[in-house]
């Protein structure tokens, strides 16, 4: 595909030396991880490179049956699939607004927004904090799911604006000329257009609850609402010296990320760095 | 974008539009129909191989049994993690209902702000159970606050530290029980060219490392060290520096093992227990662990009380110790909820849940107990240091109002031990944290 | 540009939610937490509140703890930059090539981009562990057992394992970026250096690192803003204490440890400030640009 450079390549072999080199440095902790989850305690103490004796669930059954860890996930699987939801749907209208009308104070609205994504969110935590005080917002999912809507509208209505801007005029045209309304032209023909945009944006938006660590710690106090960053620190200050339990709370905890991730590469990597190559 | 991935995407929606639904049913929680139902949130700061979470875990299934309409939400982490918890859940006023603390100036700044239950009416109204606490242990150091009267935790257990050790190596070492420091210096010394550790230490859970440091300094000073300081009388800088420089001198033999910081407070149990270490300078409240079949060492372990300086014999019998965990309630608790947790205090407080931990040989109890209860040997000694000590104390900075003040002689306890500071440094921190705290 | 009777309407109902849960939960509590950082206050109740102009201010800048986690700060970036950037960009570069098995390359290498870094931490930490842990196993396996270190509590080692850790997360995104940079190359500077049989390694240093300069930059600053925020990684691997005694300390979590454990908000606003005034600042180098395109049509 890119003949012009081929001749001027380094060495193959070189080149893939370096190549599988880093490959082994990034695989090759999770493969640790994972095979480490397989074992017993003294199985692993024993054996530490090798592949289990034989091969032990008990260490996962321990974390459903003992660790309930699937409250965490379930908790953390719900946070993130709501924010989802709310951030496409109401980042899509606002970015809607801003591809496709023209309308007073319109570039100082979209400056505003961008202005969103050199915050540090993390630099907004105590007044957060003392927000969800008076608004009784700790130890409650409402609250924090508007929090992690909000901090990912601002690089959602970049994106998504610049991919509905995109979108060719001919189409919603003749759906006025049908006698189409702004919201069934939004819902109807926007929507299902912009879904590449959408989807892409919903994975990184549920990625991103799903990470996430420092706002859940300050907001969630109650051990049965906590998602499963919290749960899995406290599981591994409960059990410090459970070394293949903690290895399989980290595969669980990272399995859902992995998966999507698996199906969708290209395009998750399209989105979360589309915003630096642009510029 | 392909047409795979919009099928994905459809299916993943669908998958989380049920999961919503799902995880609504789970949440709710508030069944209007039952209106007595109670649901109480219950915090400690036990880990799970401390002796006194299971007998815990059978007091909570024994209340809710006879409670069936109280719902327990149980929120319980390792000390470390919930001293952290506990300063967070005050920060944001978000205190459980009923929770486990240790008083003193991690929670001064919260009764003041009256976040915590004033419990004296709760005694007032119960003479009987009032009546059954130990002469002088509501008036325990760590629950008397500058300047606020009244009580905002209930006493739950004594406590007090001391030396476990393994007979086996001691007699390998042929060494002797040290009764001054400098034979406990040549014990340690004696134990190392055996090949073992002699002295297991978790420096990586601070509170670990401070509590040898605060009794090492009650042996120089006497208990009232910890007031002097908490009224700024004296600087950590004038009396605590010799208290670090132990602690140094240890370090530097190889007291400790290779890396004592990066051990953390299950290992180093798992490190005596095992018979990898020779010592544990310890709490009362493990014997029950060493002794019990999981242990390695189960009928090998003596206990020695922490040596004395002989250039200071005065301060010979001044323990460290003494009221530890109370219970206390979140001030904001009206009707049948305050009740319910009234009633779970007392569970824990009163007779019957002190005789249940006394039986398991987990606490030095807080209430008169005459029943005969067999304790064990091992426990009994803790209990005779603590009832024969001339004076004792808690932590070094339970008088003090600075919140920040135990955590901070956590954290360069730690410093010491991982030789990020000299013991200098580490007292002028001390007051370093006071001055910047002015 | 699309026009309705009801334009304004649409306008206002459709900006409306995206604009008010930014306006409260984003752009409110920024200007609060300037705000804040110029009173006296603890979190409990109000119990004090008082104006305390920049006293917050000054007593940070006298705390040797701040002091450190800035030198921390620091050190953090400089590392990163010079392990993250040319590993980013050889990498990059090397898959630039059209070699086989590129796309499988990329997609392993951006992984660890994508896990949580909550898990990623306690996943190195067991790795580190001074006692069972995989690389003191390895170590000692091939006989280099003096080399084996309490990693991540040894004052020597900690920060670095910390920085390096971070690393080995992030060189994926920078080498997605260069790698997409170096692909923009124009045609014709590549025609014209295969006439003059110029070799990989004089193509890597005279063109590319050249050329794909304005890249370059923008990865810096984007690694700047990176490091900046960085929380997750070091709490998990200090087990929430930054420590031993603060040694691991960074701004925001001096920030945290300051406000919710340590009670003294006004601090930790100030700090809170820095870090925002800090962020937006170098982070607006990076975007002015691309918000000028957006806003130009």
């Amino acid at each position: 595909m890119i003949e012009r450079l081929k001749k001027l390549a380094p060495g193959k072999i070189t080149s893939y030396l370096i190549l599988l080199f880093w490959t082994f440095l990034t695989i090759y902790p999770l493969y640790f991880t994972l095979i480490s989850s397989l074992k017993t305690q003294s199985d692993m103490f024993s054996n530490i490179f090798g592949l289990p004796k034989k091969i032990q669930l008990a260490n996962y059954t321990e974390l459903f049956t003992q660790m309930k860890i699937q409250t965490y996930v379930f908790n953390s699987l719900f946070i993130s699939t709501v924010t989802v939801f709310i951030q496409v749907i109401i980042g899509a209208m606002a970015s809607f607004i801003l591809a496709r009308f023209a309308f007073k104070f319109k570039k100082l609205i979209i400056i505003f927004f961008m202005v969103g994504i050199l915050i540090p969110m993390q630099s907004v935590m105590i007044p957060i904090a003392l927000i969800a005080k008076s608004v009784n917002g700790y130890n409650s999912y409402i609250f924090m799911i508007a929090c992690y809507v909000t901090f990912g509208i601002p690089y959602f209505v970049f994106v998504v604006t610049g991919f509905m801007k995109a979108i060719p005029k001919e189409i919603e045209e003749a759906a006025i000329i049908d006698g189409c309304s702004g919201g069934s032209l939004f819902w109807k023909i926007i929507m299902p257009l912009s879904l590449p945009a959408l989807s892409t944006m919903a994975i990184l938006s549920f990625f991103g609850a799903w990470n996430e660590l420092i706002l859940a710690l300050v907001l969630l106090k109650r051990t049965a609402m906590k998602t499963i960053s919290l749960g899995l620190i406290n599981f591994a200050g409960d059990q410090f010296a459970n070394y293949p339990g903690q290895c399989a709370a980290v595969i669980i905890s990272i399995l859902p990320t992995l998966v999507i991730y698996l199906l969708l590469q290209e395009n998750i990597i399209k989105g979360m760095t589309a915003g630096a190559v642009k510029g | 974008m392909r047409k795979s991935i919009k099928k994905i995407v459809s299916i993943l929606l669908v998958v989380v539009m049920f999961t919503a639904v799902i995880s609504m049913f789970g949440c709710g929680k508030n069944d209007p129909a039952k209106v007595e139902k109670v649901t109480l949130r219950y915090a400690t700061h036990y880990s799970t191989t401390d002796p006194m979470f299971a007998v815990r875990n059978a007091v909570i299934e024994k209340f809710k049994k006879d409670n069936p309409n109280v719902t327990i939400e149980d929120e319980n982490m390792a000390a470390t993690q919930y001293h952290d918890k506990l300063k967070t859940e005050i920060a944001s006023d978000t205190l459980p209902d009923i929770f486990t603390n240790w008083g003193g100036s991690e929670v001064y700044e919260a009764v003041k702000a009256k976040k915590l239950m004033e419990l004296t009416e709760v005694l007032d109204k119960d003479t009987a159970f009032k009546g059954i606490f130990l002469d002088g242990q509501f008036k325990s150091a760590n629950l008397a606050f500058k300047d606020i009267e009244g009580l905002y935790g209930m006493p739950f257990n004594n406590i007090t530290a001391g030396f476990y050790y393994n007979k086996d190596l001691f007699d390998k070492a042929g060494v002797q029980i040290p009764k001054t420091w400098d034979e406990l210096i040549n014990v340690v010394k004696k134990l190392k060219d055996t090949g073992t550790i002699p002295w297991a230490i978790g420096g990586k859970d601070g509170w670990r490392v401070q509590h040898l440091q605060t009794a090492l300094a009650y042996k120089m000073y006497g208990t009232k060290l910890g007031q002097d300081l908490a009224e700024r009388k004296v600087k950590y800088v004038d009396t605590t520096v010799d208290s670090f420089k132990r602690i140094e001198t240890l370090r530097d033999l190889g007291a400790f093992g290779p890396n004592p910081a990066s051990v953390d407070f299950s290992l180093e149990q798992n490190m005596f227990m095992t018979g990898k270490a020779a010592m544990n300078f310890s709490l009362n409240v493990y014997t029950s662990l060493f002794e019990s079949d999981t242990s390695e060492i189960k009928g090998k372990v003596g206990f020695f009380p922490m040596p004395y300086f002989s250039e200071k014999p005065e301060f010979k019998d001044s323990v460290y110790g003494g009221g530890s965990v109370v219970y206390s309630l979140n001030s904001k608790l009206t009707g049948a909820t305050k009740e319910a947790a009234i009633k779970l205090l007392k569970a824990f407080c009163g007779m019957d849940g002190q005789k249940e931990f006394l039986k398991a040989n987990a606490i030095i109890p807080v209430v008169k107990i005459t029943d005969k209860i067999d304790v064990q040997p091992l426990q009994q000694q803790f209990v005779d240091q603590l009832a024969n000590a001339k004076e004792f104390a808690g932590d070094l900075t339970e008088r003090d109002t600075l919140p920040t003040m135990l955590n901070k002689l956590r954290n360069v306890s730690v410093g010491l031990l991982n030789k990020q500071l000299t013991a200098e440094q580490a007292a002028q921190e001390m007051d370093k944290e006071i001055e910047l705290n002015k | 540009m699309l026009n309705f009777k009801n334009s304004k309407k649409i306008i206002i109902l459709f900006l409306m939610p995206a604009l008010a849960f930014y306006l409260c939960l984003e752009i409110y509590p920024a200007f609060r937490g300037i705000f804040l950082s110029f009173y006296k206050w603890k979190g409990i109740g109000g119990s004090e509140f008082k104006f305390y102009g920049l006293n917050n201010y000054f007593e940070v800048f006298k705390d040797p703890v701040f002091l450190l986690s800035i030198r921390n700060l620091m050190r953090f970036l400089i590392v990163s930059l010079i392990t993250q950037l040319p590993i980013a960009l050889l990498i990059g570069y090397l898959l630039s090539l059209g070699l086989k098995g590129t796309r499988f390359f990329k997609i392993t290498f951006y992984l660890p981009m994508i896990l949580s870094v909550t898990a990623i931490s306690l996943l190195w930490k067991l790795i580190l562990a001074a006692n069972y842990g995989l690389l003191n196993s390895i170590l000692t396996s091939v006989g280099l057992e003096g080399l084996t270190k309490a990693w991540l509590t040894d004052p020597s080692t900690s920060f670095n394992s910390i920085i390096l850790i971070n690393s080995w997360i992030h060189v994926g995104f920078y080498m997605v970026i260069l790698l997409a940079a170096i692909l923009g190359i124009p045609e014709d500077i590549f025609e014209a250096l295969k006439l003059d049989g110029a070799n990989g390694v004089v193509v890597f240093f005279k063109i590319i690192i050249p050329l794909v300069r304005e890249m370059i930059g923008v990865c810096i600053v984007l690694i700047m803003t990176q490091t900046m925020k960085t929380f997750d990684l070091i709490y998990v691997l200090t087990s929430g204490t930054f420590g031993p005694n603060d040694i691991n300390q960074v701004p925001i979590g001096l920030m945290y440890y300051k406000s919710f454990i340590g009670d003294n908000f006004g601090n930790g606003s100030a700090i809170s400030t820095l870090v925002l005034i800090f962020g937006v600042t170098i982070s607006a180098i990076v975007y002015m640009k691309v918000f000028k395109e957006n806003t130009s049509n």
